[in-house]
């Protein structure tokens, strides 16, 4: 037991000495963090911002706008609203026959003429013969159900998913095959020990600066990002053990540099994290009007729609299921690396 | 000459960060203007929010809101017809797969009868899109319930009813939608540049300088006839004939997209605003260089540095969006009077020269502290 302790803090010193290690997996997810929450301070608190619009003073109904709760009208003339729509001071401009004035074609001059068309619409059914008593204004045949749609979130959420997966480095030094594997596989150390060491130190290390980070979230950032503490803790750890199941298996060709493998740990999780909503929403749209299946197959992207859903949306429906299959991928990746490193021979073995 | 052979041999061999920093450059264009779309034309077209639908219900009233929404989405856009799970739902509206999505429950006849809330509306707030269905929503029920007869309601009735719209006129203005989504486009084209030359600078750059510092190659320049000013000069030259080729290759870029039309949108002022920024940056790779030989830490400074400015100097977001803080620390920094120059429409002649002057200051600036830690590394050699 002593042995193996002592064989865990000579790795950890060793993990901890190497500089790329300390960098991408400690400082760099900090770094990160820090940038979007800076990037993104601006947006963090936006709230709905109603459709300015002119309304002549001649209007029948010109006080009604004021009871509709996307809209903030102010009466004006035409030359006067004319002035503010070329200078996008208003979006529309509600002329004295109800008819509307515009310069451009968007969703919020779509809304006000939504509500000019429900107005026509209601005289338009006086003339059709059914009666104004019929019209129940006080009954609301809809129930709202908001879904607050901050874009910003999905950036931080798959951040930490990449961050997540960030142990790909320790495994990469679980089946790297340079000088310091052979000094070790002449060592009293068992090459079990040394994997399991490696195993178990990738987890730990990430781990705690995951947890760091979570914190440094919530309580230095203030962002409240994981309401479910736990759950989101254990998608994590999921995260973890995917990220150094991948590690091991980047780390085997003996032909790719040990630079070359940091980068291309660097680049996939890059990458997977640009599928999954580092960039914003419109990426992961596009793939999963492509087939829903493959944000699931994408771990990054899995982690982010879990984190997501737990935190963001509050539900857990399908979390055992989604964490299972980042785990069965995980498991799958492990049992070829250590299949391959245990049938691994050295020159000095 | 053979200085500057082997500063772009290395060069070349660090090609891929060229490459991933283009490819993450399309993508952020690609990103940045999907985003910009307004229709064209000057006839004012609405906009058609995306609508799913859970239907947990066949009755008759069930069915009128399902040949609503479809007459709503039109005969070439299918309703997608979505399984009855609330998370999920959340989780389309907040990707942004549907602007709404209305779920009919089991006993929504039932409901409307005595006039309670009939159909679920899930939508985000902070858009019109589904505020537009929303009410869609409201005014079709409420007006279905109306055409209401002896237990019969008339569909018929309420879908001509529906149809009476009120007149749209469009207002001619001097810039068209056409003319606005380009100028965004070419904006949104060099503020990203100002990204991505920073990170391709320091990295490329600072890699191929490394090459210089290799013991092997350290021993071939102390036995080489070529005197130590001279070959300093060969050096700068090289890195500036690569600013210069890679900026070029942007600009080039931005041409082969847009071609004449660049033109109207004062691609001059974005030209020289790249091309004194090109300058302050390489004096800052300069700066880097000598305050660091190793590899690593100039991976990490081209990095952090670039992303980090980028994010807080309106590349990425708007500086409307950005915190009065967040800012004050940007104008700390070069890029945020470059992003501000890109930024201004119909820039005055002071404009200008205050912001690139502010921005020359800068390459000063680093110039002068690199000659200072190129002073202190050689005196330690």
């Amino acid at each position: 037991m002593s042995r193996n302790l002592a064989a865990f803090g000579y790795f950890l010193k060793n993990a901890i000495k190497d500089k790329g290690f300390a960098f991408w997996t400690i400082m760099y997810p900090l770094v990160l963090i820090t940038i979007f929450y800076f990037g993104f301070s601006g947006v963090m608190n936006r709230e709905f911002e109603k459709a300015a619009i002119g309304v002549s003073p001649e209007h029948p109904f010109a006080s009604t706008f004021g009871e509709i709760d996307i809209i903030e009208y102010s009466l004006m003339d035409e030359a006067e609203a004319k002035n503010a729509l070329e200078k996008d001071k208003i979006v529309a401009y509600v002329k004295k026959d109800g008819s509307m004035l515009v310069s451009r074609s968007d969703s919020a001059q779509t809304a006000v003429k939504e509500v000019l068309d429900a107005m026509n619409q209601f005289s338009e059914m006086m003339k059709s013969g059914v009666p104004f008593e019929k019209i129940k204004f006080d009954a609301v045949y809809t129930e709202t159900i908001e879904q607050s749609e901050e874009g910003w979130r999905i950036t931080f959420y798959s951040g930490i998913a990449m961050i997540s997966i960030y142990s790909v480095f320790t495994g990469i030094q679980i089946s790297r095959q340079d000088g310091f594997s052979s000094r070790i596989s002449v060592s009293p150390f068992k090459k079990s020990t040394r994997i399991i060491c490696y195993f178990f130190l990738g987890l730990l290390v990430n781990m705690v600066v995951n947890i760091v980070l979570v914190f440094y979230v919530q309580n230095v950032l203030r962002i409240n990002l994981f309401p479910q503490l736990w759950k989101s803790f254990a998608i994590i750890a999921g995260g973890n053990v995917f990220g150094i199941s991948l590690g091991i298996l980047l780390g085997i060709p003996k032909q790719i540099k040990e630079d070359a493998k940091m980068s291309m740990a660097i680049g996939l999780s890059l990458m997977l994290s640009f599928f999954a909503g580092m960039m914003g929403r419109e990426i992961p749209r596009m793939v999963w009007k492509i087939s829903p299946w493959i944000p699931k197959l994408n771990p990054i992207a899995n982690i982010t729609n879990l984190l997501m859903r737990v935190n963001l949306i509050g539900s857990t429906q399908h979390f055992l299921q989604d964490l299972m299959l980042l785990l069965i991928q995980a498991i799958i990746m492990l049992t070829v690396g250590f299949v391959i490193i245990w049938r691994r021979k050295y020159e000095c073995d | 000459m053979n200085v500057i052979k082997y500063f772009f041999k290395n060069a070349k061999a660090n090609k891929i960060i060229f490459v991933m920093y283009i490819f993450i450059f399309v993508i952020i264009l690609f990103l940045s203007t999907a985003g910009n779309i307004q229709r064209q034309g000057t006839i004012f077209e609405p906009t058609k929010s995306t609508v799913g639908l859970i239907k947990n219900s066949d009755d008759e009233v069930a069915d009128a809101v399902e040949e609503y929404l479809r007459d709503y989405l039109g005969a070439d856009t299918k309703l997608d017809l979505l399984p009855d799970d609330l998370g999920s739902a959340k989780e389309l509206i907040y990707m942004g797969n549907y602007d709404a999505i209305v779920r009919i429950p089991e006993n929504c006849k039932e409901l409307f009868e005595q006039d309670k809330p009939t159909v679920q509306v899930i939508f985000s707030p902070l858009g019109f899109e589904g505020h537009i269905i929303d009410n869609r929503m409201k005014v079709f029920l409420m007006m279905y319930r109306a055409t209401e007869q002896n237990g019969q309601y008339d569909m018929e009735l309420t879908k001509k009813i529906l149809k009476k719209e009120a007149k749209v006129e469009f207002l001619k203005t001097e810039q068209t939608p056409e003319h606005e989504l380009q100028r965004l486009w070419v904006k949104t084209f060099f503020n990203t540049s100002g990204y991505i030359l920073m990170a391709i600078y320091i990295s490329l750059i600072g890699m191929s300088m490394s090459g210089f510092n290799e013991p092997k190659t350290k021993k071939r320049i102390a036995i080489s006839s070529k005197d130590d000013t001279k070959m300093q000069m060969e050096i700068y030259m090289a890195q500036l004939l690569m600013g210069a080729l890679i900026t070029s290759i942007l600009v080039g870029v931005c041409f082969a997209f847009k071609g004449s039309q660049l033109f109207e949108h004062q691609i001059g002022k974005y030209i020289l605003n790249l091309g004194v920024y090109s300058i302050v940056v390489m004096a800052l790779t300069f700066l880097l260089n000598n305050f660091t030989n190793n590899r690593h830490t100039k991976n990490v400074l081209s990095t952090v540095l670039s992303l980090g400015l980028a994010f807080i100097s309106g590349v990425f977001l708007p500086q409307t969006f950005l915190s009065a803080k967040v800012l004050a620390v940007a104008k700390f920094f070069p890029l945020y009077y470059f992003v501000i120059i890109n930024e201004t429409v119909h820039p005055e002649v002071s404009f200008m020269i205050r912001n690139l002057g502010i921005q020359m200051l800068f390459g000063i600036l680093f110039f002068v502290m690199g000659l200072y830690f190129a002073r202190k590394k050689r005196i330690a050699e």
